[in-house]
């Protein structure tokens, strides 16, 4: 009989090993399969931003989109890592609640060097940090490549690219720190609930372009003398348009990657649920990411009949929901994302009021939609308990709004800062004569389009 | 840089198994790499600054 016994123990150990072997291995598939996801994110970015470009800058906006995908990566494994780990509690650096942050935490396995090195490479041990940090270094790369297409056109490329570091290395890695982290402030003293990002990617990088747009100034000719403004035309609507639905298809990547998987060694336990531990699943996030999408292209088109506002309008319907795509009633989500892609060109148009030449929309989409979605949220998930277990703080519009306005504020002032110093170093926007001859012909060597473009009919009225 | 294990084999290797482990050179190629990537950007801005120099 004790022999049966310890059989029946040793076949149920060895079941029960095997169940977590297999819930690791999901759970490292998961995050990697999310990785090339959401670089379709980067193509569409790419193809979006080269179309939106006049066809004498076409490669040149292709160039800067590329370096600031490959410029974020090495950013993000050397500090962005170890900021997004070390500062959740504020600037103290000092372990939260959860006990999973401050320096001492994060020197422990986010750095390049010493011991903490044996969780940034190749370990057959560790089979969540090198995916875990995959999908985070996308959403870094994300934030730089939203603002990539707000500038297009009159930056240098350098200037550009430094930008992009200090924003997806560090700005946005502070946001998630605070906001998307089950140490962070923002979440622990506010109940900030930002599941998709809404606010600590979409309106930092968005808020990050506004503050580089002001330093920067208007495209050449985008302006008339008495404020009204031009419309330049991008060369490639088709182009741009595919970029957009390109971009719509990553963000179901992204969106993937904000859930924490269970079975890994940050998992809140065996089943699927947010990065604050609050329970939710992919079948939540396959209805309203749909209705969102949907809603936004049904309200942009009601406006506005034009197929760049349309896609756009999808990401603006994402965006909108995206702080709650765990927890929305799918109805509820179409009718956001549809006010959302209703309010989408009358807000561009009231940005361009204020002389901003925000070339693709970015600082709308992204910025204007993104503290709309957070605001939103907080009147719909008002009474949400924050994070999981007893006594946690709970989702409050005043809780969504502090979080709206540190989110913005990042964002921003990084923005404005670092830009006018390169501004003042003379790195910041090409010289007049290199915009009007074109980028492309001043410092790209290839041509896109050798042998000429076909016009199409007039636009309809 | 060698095998960073005392066994000339793979059979009960776990954790860590990069080239240059236990030593300072994670260290050294992380440096190395900022470096390259900062002189890259550097090398970047005095080609670009010369471009819109000619085309003035």
């Amino acid at each position: 009989m004790e022999e049966q016994l310890a059989e029946l123990a040793a076949k149920v150990a060895a079941i029960e090993s095997k169940g977590n072997l297999t819930n690791t291995m999901f759970a490292e598939t998961y995050y990697y399969l999310t990785i090339p996801l959401m670089i379709i994110i980067h193509a569409g970015f790419l193809a979006y931003e080269m179309g939106a470009s006049r066809a004498k800058n076409a490669l040149s906006s292709g160039v800067k989109n590329i370096l600031a995908f490959a410029f974020v990566i090495p950013a993000f494994y050397f500090f962005g890592w170890w900021v997004y780990w070390a500062f959740p509690t504020g600037f103290t650096l000092s372990a939260g609640p959860n006990g999973i942050s401050g320096a001492e935490y994060a020197n422990g396995f986010a750095l390049a060097w010493g011991d903490a090195a044996a969780y940034m490479g190749p370990n057959t041990e560790d089979q969540i940090d090198g995916v875990f940090w995959g999908a985070f270094t996308l959403f870094a790369a994300t934030t730089a490549s939203i603002f990539s297409g707000a500038v297009i056109e009159r930056i240098q490329t350098v200037g550009f690219v430094i930008l992009a570091i200090v924003l997806g290395g560090f700005s946005w890695t502070l946001a998630a720190a605070w906001g998307w982290h089950s140490d962070g402030w923002l979440i622990q003293q506010w109940g900030v609930h930002d599941f998709g990002a809404a606010g600590l990617v979409h309106a930092v990088a968005a808020f990050f372009a506004l503050g580089v747009l002001i330093n920067l100034g208007p495209r050449i000719g985008k302006f008339n003398e008495d404020g009204t403004a031009n419309h330049l035309a991008g060369h490639n609507m088709p182009f741009t348009a595919t970029g957009l639905m390109l971009i719509v298809v990553g963000f179901w990547g992204f969106l993937m990657g904000c859930l924490v998987v269970g079975g890994e060694s940050w998992s809140w336990g065996g089943n699927f649920t947010t990065i604050y531990g609050t329970p939710t699943n992919l079948g939540a996030l396959s209805f309203n990411i749909l209705m969102g999408v949907a809603g936004g292209i049904i309200g942009a088109w009601s406006l506005t009949r034009d197929p760049f506002w349309m896609m756009s309008g999808a990401l603006a319907g994402l965006i909108s929901v995206a702080s709650g795509v765990d927890i929305y009633f799918p109805a509820l989500t179409f009718i956001i994302a549809m006010v959302a892609g209703l309010m989408l060109k009358p807000a561009a148009t009231f940005i361009e009021s204020f002389g901003i030449d925000d070339a693709v929309g970015a600082v709308t989409v992204h910025g204007v939609m993104g503290v709309f979605g957070m605001l939103v949220l907080g009147i719909f998930a008002s009474g949400y308990p924050a994070l999981l277990g007893e006594g946690v703080p709970t989702v409050s519009f005043i809780g969504q709004l502090v979080g709206t306005v540190v989110f913005v504020a990042i964002g921003f002032i990084s923005g404005y800062v670092c830009s006018l110093i390169l501004k003042m170093v003379g790195m910041l926007r090409v010289p007049e004569a290199a915009e009007i001859a074109g980028l492309d012909t001043v410092k790209v060597p290839a041509q896109a389009y050798p042998e000429g473009i076909m016009a199409s009919p007039p636009a309809s009225k | 840089m060698g095998f960073p294990f005392d066994t000339p084999t793979w059979d009960g290797v776990s954790g860590a198994i990069f080239m240059g482990l236990g030593s300072s050179a994670p260290a050294v190629f992380s440096f190395i790499a900022i470096v390259m990537a900062i002189l890259a950007l550097i090398f970047g801005q005095k080609t670009e600054a010369g471009k819109y120099r000619s085309h003035k």
